[in-house]
């Protein structure tokens, strides 16, 4: 594959940025002298580095693959779950809705306000499935991050593996010397690379190709159903809605967003950031979604084929923009992309890294430090070693799974093991008196279960699914139907109606739970 | 740019527009952010000493 990357110019530009982010991430460690600094900034964070730091957290290599991807593959009906994100965001920091309560509580981690509801095991159970359901979502970030770099740098597919090691030992450096300091601080730089990169290749995009190609492009492929996801065949009211309940949920109880308001300086200031930041979250499937688009107009699937193979997947639409930008891209702008790209992917990495370290410390860990607290000292050397393992199951899970279809839903679907159950839990300790330890451990159980179930089905039971022409009929290929291989969940219930469904049964479940147990006094 | 599909066209210009001038404001605003944050930890840090 050609491309415009140029060792020297666009290699000295990424270096360059390397060194700064780590310098100013190891710089920082000095303030690091409590567990409070190290998973919360001291809760100093004002609202512009909370809306840099959220943002640079919410967009990585992986969001801008994906992100793509819908665009690709859904033309503008893709960029709708942006939508739902903002709308959600926007709501739930204007309101307050829950958010507000949350940080008023003083914890540092979402478990720890169950306790105060639901008992010691809820927090504990809680902190387990949210470590599962964070770690698995996460644990792709590292492939595709490679893969992007390999398609759009033209990088030897031997040294991916490589690539990705020292990427992650860099990020782990900084975020275990200093936690959530560090983390805002390198998010800080890496929001403005990020953000300046990106805005420059949207121009360049939209320069080269053009508006109206794009959206003849879509009308072509994909009709009025690529600009209405209510007309979309795959998609419809269970993908809108699925993405509505989603995002509310990732709003209220993804722990890498919570971790902004709770380093916030208080509930104003954090859900300042909240409504500050809502609009990004349209950019952040807008703008890698144009590029997705043009994409489309540009690349033959034929390519797209080709490039698959290579990484050995069956659905090459993955890798439509990355070798779209590494066409288009002139030396010197690759170097820019680059950049911004390891930097969307370097500040999501130690942020998440960071988070789930800390719920795994603050509530799995927790039951051991109830007879004797631990020395802050102690409490930052375990923080530590967490992010240390983190990072080494990450490297191994990332080197070994490969994602099936459509890489939102694979995130949605992990992200739901644990977005159901904690929103539901969120909204009825802030809201219900009668929410009690019986309902919450049965959510949490239906929760985690359901999505576990139907990502097991489809990476153990497959189905052959006839493959259709682009007038809907069964395409032929000597005499016999052509037909690939699906899995089961996927093919006959969905991922959207698995999401619906997960959100519904844990609400009953959370009713049904607490309304059987028996009142405290009655016999 | 707004004839055809003026939605996507106007959420778009809307897209570009706002993160041009966010970026830029939140450059500024947060770097001064990172300064006040570092100053009162290290206060709050002297304090405690």
């Amino acid at each position: 594959m050609n491309n415009h990357f140029d060792i020297l110019i666009d290699g000295s530009i990424v270096g360059l940025y390397l060194l700064a982010t780590m310098i100013a991430g190891v710089m920082v460690r000095k303030y690091v002298a409590k567990v409070e600094h190290f998973i919360v900034a001291g809760r100093e964070m004002n609202v512009y580095l909370g809306i840099a730091s959220l943002a640079a957290t919410e967009f990585g290599i992986v969001t801008c693959m994906y992100t793509a991807q819908a665009g690709y593959t859904r033309g503008f009906a893709g960029t709708i779950p942006g939508i739902c994100n903002a709308l959600a965001m926007f709501v739930v920091g204007y309101t307050g809705f829950c958010v507000k309560k949350l940080r008023d509580s003083g914890v540092m981690t979402i478990p720890e306000i169950f306790e105060q509801r639901y008992g010691g095991f809820v927090r504990w159970l809680a902190g387990v499935v949210i470590v599962l359901g964070g770690l698995l979502n996460m644990g792709v970030f590292l492939r595709v991050g490679g893969q992007f770099l390999v398609v759009c740098c033209g990088m030897n597919l031997q040294y991916l593996e490589l690539t990705m090691t020292v990427l992650l030992v860099a990020v782990m450096v900084y975020t275990i010397m200093g936690g959530m300091l560090s983390v805002l601080v390198t998010d800080f730089l890496q929001f403005v690379v990020m953000s300046a990169g990106l805005l420059l290749v949207t121009f360049l995009v939209l320069g080269t190709v053009g508006w109206n190609a794009l959206t003849e492009t879509v009308n072509a492929h994909y009709g009025a159903g690529g600009f209405n996801p209510f007309v979309a065949p795959d998609l419809g009211w269970p993908f809108v809605l699925s993405n509505l309940l989603t995002n509310t949920g990732a709003v209220l109880t993804w722990q890498a967003v919570i971790a902004r308001l709770l380093a916030a300086k208080d509930s104003k200031t954090g859900r300042k950031v909240y409504t500050g930041t809502s609009f990004f979250f349209v950019c952040r499937w807008v703008i890698p979604g144009l590029w997705g688009m043009a994409a489309l107009a540009v690349v033959t699937p034929d390519m797209l084929a080709q490039i698959g193979l290579q990484f050995g997947e069956k659905d090459g639409s993955l890798f439509a923009m990355p070798y779209l930008l590494s066409q288009i891209l002139p030396v010197g702008m690759m170097g820019v992309l680059v950049a911004a790209m390891l930097a969307a992917d370097m500040s999501t990495d130690s942020s998440y890294m960071l988070t789930w370290g800390s719920v795994i410390y603050n509530d799995v860990l927790a039951p051991f430090r109830r007879k004797r607290p631990w020395s802050e000292k102690k409490g930052i050397l375990w923080n530590r070693c967490i992010i240390a393992l983190i990072g080494v199951f990450l490297l191994f899970w990332g080197l070994w799974y490969k994602i099936e279809g459509n890489l939102w839903e694979y995130c949605q679907t992990t992200g739901t093991i644990y977005l159901a159950s904690m929103s539901i839990l969120l909204i009825a300790c802030c809201y219900w008196k009668r929410a009690n330890n019986w309902g919450a451990i049965a959510a949490i159980v239906l929760g985690a279960a359901l999505p576990v179930l139907a990502l097991s089905l489809n990476l153990f039971v497959q189905t052959e699914v006839p493959v259709l022409d682009e007038t809907g009929r069964q395409m032929m290929k000597d005499g016999l139907a052509v037909t690939r291989t699906m899995g089961w969940a996927k093919y006959h219930i969905g991922d959207n109606i698995v999401n619906i469904g997960t959100y519904a049964l844990v609400a009953v479940a959370m009713v049904a739970g607490s309304l059987l147990k028996p009142k405290a006094g009655k016999t | 740019m707004l004839k055809t599909h003026p939605f996507w066209g106007l959420l778009t210009l809307a897209v570009l527009v706002w993160y041009s001038t966010i970026t830029i404001y939140v450059a500024i605003r947060g770097f001064l952010d990172i300064k006040t944050m570092l100053r009162r930890l290290k206060d709050r840090k002297g304090n405690s000493q």
